[in-house]
């Protein structure tokens, strides 16, 4: 029995040391780790995973040292938050936890699964917020190799656009991009119609 | 001993005279006006030289040559001369060569070509399949271009990549000028 047991521990040994930390916890102090964080609008998540709409991030200390928020917004319009929570591992550690609102269709916002006709960012977006806070924690380049690839073709579709140097806005007028829907605005009122 | 060996050489020299004395080319069973008149009708082949078209010319110097003259800004890259030659009132022998351009826009090109025997050999393969193909009223085989195409591809891995990473570098350069400059003109409130 005894002999079972020590050939047990050399497995337990190495799965300790290869599981290393626990995910999403970093090697800084808390106050390090919020400093880092604070000071950061995302330009690596914003810049990969942005679609069509111009999006701004802010960020907002919830809790000095202890909660971050970040909001997003398109033409002065809200069109998502997260936010990131820091509970202190030891003096050294800080864990970090992702929480995203819930989105319409029920789970949580980008996850995926919701349709946004003007979307802000690919789906799912939590993958990306993580990345984009482990890079900043591990003072390391964002890696898009991290992140599953974007799945909302609507996203892609409207991205594509931005890049060929199409303007698109949350209020277009679906289907159109900012020059289209103007346009068909400007005719319906030319037509006595109301535009939204 | 000498004499047995005067033999062989003999046998040698005739051989390598019968070779040489082949005429190059393909007989086709058409009478030389008519196979002339198709390959004055004819372009370049498809496929071998990228998607788009490279601007060409089809000229006529002596009388039983075209010469499909391929360029770039007005300059001559290289060129396919068919040389046509009457077999008789029914045949006509068609020999196809490929010429690189010594100087010009793409450079030394005939050097390039013999630097590049498995590209050299595709654009031959190539030219010989789009005449085969007009004089026998068929449509371009791509099959026979095959494997000359995937001995290419091969043997140009390194550069085909480069130019794909280069190009794909490229278009990002573009994207993401284009996406600043969005922001730039929301800054300055412009809308488009």
């Amino acid at each position: 029995m005894k002999s079972r047991i020590s050939a047990y521990l050399p497995l337990a040994a190495l799965c300790l040391s290869a599981c290393g930390q626990q995910p999403g916890t970093f090697d800084l102090s808390p106050a390090e780790a919020y400093q880092r964080l604070v000071s950061s609008d995302l330009p690596d998540l914003v810049s990969t995973r942005q679609c069509g709409i111009l999006i701004h991030v802010r960020s907002e200390g919830v809790r000095v040292g202890e909660q971050i928020s970040w909001a997003v917004y398109s033409s002065g319009r809200k069109m998502v938050d997260f936010t990131a929570t820091l509970t202190p591992v030891d003096g050294n550690r800080t864990h970090v936890a992702i929480t995203i609102p819930p989105g319409p269709k029920g789970g949580e916002a980008y996850d995926g699964t919701q349709f946004y006709p003007r979307p802000a960012f690919n789906q799912p977006l939590r993958p990306a917020v993580e990345e984009q806070v482990a890079a900043l924690l591990e003072g390391r380049p964002y890696d898009v190799a991290r992140v599953p690839r974007g799945t909302d073709r609507l996203c892609d579709v409207q991205r594509a656009g931005l890049e060929a140097g199409h303007r698109f806005r949350v209020d277009d007028q679906p289907g159109m991009d900012t020059r289209q829907s103007d346009a068909a605005c400007a005719e319906k009122r030319r037509q006595g119609w109301g535009c939204p | 001993m000498i004499r047995p060996l005067l033999i062989v050489a003999a046998a040698a020299s005739s051989l390598l005279a019968a070779a040489c004395a082949r005429e190059k080319g393909t007989v086709y069973a058409l009478p030389y006006d008519e196979a002339r008149q198709l390959l004055l009708a004819t372009g370049l082949p498809p496929m071998v030289f990228g998607t788009a078209e490279p601007d060409w010319t089809v000229r006529t110097g002596p009388p039983n040559e075209i010469a499909w003259i391929v360029k770039r800004n007005g300059g001559e890259l290289f060129r396919y001369t068919a040389t046509l030659d009457t077999v008789d009132n029914t045949h006509t022998r068609v020999a196809v060569a490929l010429t690189g351009a010594a100087s010009g826009p793409g450079g030394d090109v005939a050097q390039k070509l013999a630097d590049n025997p498995s590209i050299r050999a595709l654009y031959e393969v190539a030219v010989e399949e789009r005449v085969a193909s007009a004089l026998e009223r068929r449509p371009f085989d791509l099959q026979r271009i095959a494997p000359a195409m995937a001995t290419a591809t091969v043997a140009n891995l390194d550069a085909i990549n480069r130019q794909f990473d280069e190009a794909s570098a490229e278009f990002r350069r573009r994207d993401r000028a284009n996406i600043e400059k969005a922001y730039r003109d929301e800054a300055a409130g412009r809308r488009y």
